[in-house]
């Protein structure tokens, strides 16, 4: 159950690729959260800015919760300001989940620019549940070496990981969605569609082509939206993506992406 | 101890604080953070006759002080109101307030008619005359013969009290309270939201897919104070303040430019607890200064 929280700030670092890494005490959240999951942060700062900051969570230990973010606007430049010892005031946990893949899939996470958190989450829950980690194959891309966030993290889950970057400054030259397709067109070719899914977190553009990656393969996909929320949890009916519904007269409808969602089947997004 | 209740349209409601149309949706997701029955009234947002989509994405955006909307309606219409979603909101006492638009005069008749079959468990019907984002949504609310008119029709298609919401985007307000007190309003909520915009200087597209929205927050505050102060002094039925109201200050600065009760709303996106927060402190202050009941300060702005 979601609740308002005053949450103490015990870290709040810039780390690898431009990106800040905040850890928060919320013993209640870590508890009951899932991957998929995020909160809402409400930060003030000069201007007056109205709104909440969604957050996915990128992992819990006991005590606390951690979120990766990026300064790319307003917001989240005033909160790289915070400091370990602070206060934030926080709604969570929030939204949908990942589902679990059977133990015998070969998953496929695919990850772009600030996409990573929910997607590292989600693996580090599957190796620790004894998911077989050969079989876990995560994609992470960006525009160069230097912008790669959580590279080195995700590596340490003993996985496969592969970077991605457009100018080719490490691993697969090109956009993720390469990656994933190289990885899908090449070794696995026996293993039955159904026994493969993919999860994905991005930019909306690298998420259509996922949609239409997992489409061309007969993979199932989930993806992971983003998008401007004035309340994060289903009241403003704001924030809303268009997704195919049967039940509609014109087949689809408006969903929320903070409690219909974030996570959407890929092939149910319509994508204009 | 301050007593909160008051009395609209020969209804008591437990205080004065209700939550506005559009911004908690039918109660369901509010309902995890409080009792909804804690409130005065829970006003649902906007049921129509047949179910909307609404406008495709971006529907919102942010502006200092403030946000932008334009949702465009969406509901399942009123069978589903009245089959499905009902029931959640009976079982959890809440006052309930169901906000209503239609395309004609008759359209609002006929979801009068279909909400007087539950009137048990409605305490009035509120009438949106203003909704800025879909087509004639505002006409209601700009010409005074025709808000007269509808409500009038309204008047005869149900028992239930009958709030007229208004339109901050017409030239005199006060003509168009005066238009819905003749017709028959018990009272009037307002306001709506400010027509506006919001430009993108890098792609030159609108913010918002339906090119301009509604103004909400505590930019439109003044705004709003000012017609309910103006509006009180022209008419005798209650008024229920709206306008960026984000603390019990705000609420209390109603109540004395002539509001009986306050809806809250943008502060609900902010702060799900928002409306639980300003009852506390308007109860704290109402004790304080050694009122008995929320009325004693209605209307007594000193101007």
């Amino acid at each position: 159950m979601p609740a308002v929280y005053q949450l103490p700030i015990v870290s709040n670092i810039e780390v690898r690729g431009g990106a800040y890494l905040l850890t928060l005490e919320a013993p209640e959240i870590a508890h009951s959260c899932a991957p998929g999951n995020f909160i809402q942060i409400k930060i003030n700062f000069p201007g007056n800015g109205l709104w909440r900051r969604p957050f996915s969570i990128l992992d819990t230990d006991r005590n606390n919760i951690r979120v990766l973010y990026k300064t790319l606007g307003r917001g989240t430049a005033a909160l790289a300001e915070f400091k370990a010892g602070g206060v934030l005031n926080i709604i969570g946990p929030l939204g949908n989940c990942f589902s679990n893949p059977d133990n015998d899939t070969t998953v496929l996470l695919i990850g772009g620019g600030i996409g990573i958190p929910p997607l590292y989450y989600l693996t580090k829950r599957l190796t620790e549940s004894g998911f077989p980690r050969q079989s876990i194959h995560f994609f992470n891309g960006a525009s160069d070496y230097d912008s790669l966030t959580y590279l080195e993290e995700t590596s340490e889950l003993g996985i496969n990981v592969y970077a991605v970057t457009e100018d080719g400054s490490m691993g697969i030259k090109g956009v993720v969605t390469d990656g994933a397709r190289q990885f899908l067109s090449g070794v696995d070719n026996s293993i039955d569609p159904p026994k493969k899914r993919i999860f994905a977190c991005g930019p909306a553009q690298m998420l259509k082509a996922v949609s239409k990656l997992a489409a061309q393969f007969n993979v199932k996909g989930e993806i992971a939206m983003e998008a401007l929320m004035p309340c994060g949890f289903g009241i403003c009916m704001g924030c809303v993506i268009k997704v195919a519904d049967p039940c509609s007269s014109c087949h689809y409808s408006f969903k929320r992406v903070c409690q219909d969602g974030p996570i959407f089947n890929a092939s149910d997004i319509i994508w204009d | 101890m301050t007593d909160l209740s008051i009395q609209i349209a020969g209804h008591k409601y437990a205080n004065p604080v209700w939550l506005a149309s559009g911004t908690c949706a039918y109660g369901r997701e509010l309902a995890d953070y409080f009792p909804l029955s804690s409130l005065g009234a829970i006003v649902t947002k906007t049921i129509t006759l047949e179910p909307r989509l609404g406008h495709p994405s971006p529907r919102v955006f942010e502006t200092p002080s403030g946000m932008l909307n334009a949702i465009g309606l969406q509901n399942d219409g009123i069978r589903d109101f009245i089959s499905n979603k009902i029931k959640f909101l009976g079982q959890h006492r809440a006052d309930l307030i169901v906000n209503i638009a239609g395309k004609s005069i008759s359209e609002y008749c006929q979801l009068c008619e279909q909400l007087t079959g539950i009137s048990d468990i409605i305490s009035a019907i509120e009438l949106n005359m203003s909704c800025p984002n879909v087509s004639n949504g505002l006409e209601f609310s700009k010409n005074a013969e025709l808000a007269e008119q509808l409500v009038k029709m309204a008047r005869k298609s149900t028992h239930l009290p009958l709030i007229a919401k208004l339109s901050p985007n017409v030239s005199n307000i006060v003509e168009i309270a005066q238009a819905v007190e003749q017709g028959g309003a018990d009272a009037i909520s307002m306001i709506n939201t400010l027509v506006g915009m919001a430009v993108d200087i890098e792609t030159f597209k609108p913010r918002l897919s339906n090119v301009t929205g509604g103004l909400s927050g505590p930019a439109i505050k003044p705004v709003a104070l000012a017609m309910v102060y103006r509006t009180y002094q022209q008419i005798k039925i209650p008024i229920i303040g709206i306008g960026g109201i984000m603390n019990y200050k705000d609420a209390i600065e109603f109540m004395l430019c002539g509001a009986q009760a306050v809806q809250v709303g943008t502060a609900n996106f902010v702060n799900p607890m928002a409306s639980i927060e300003i009852l506390n402190g308007m109860q704290n202050w109402l004790q304080e200064k050694g009122y008995d009941s929320p009325s004693e300060i209605v209307g007594k702005v000193e101007a």
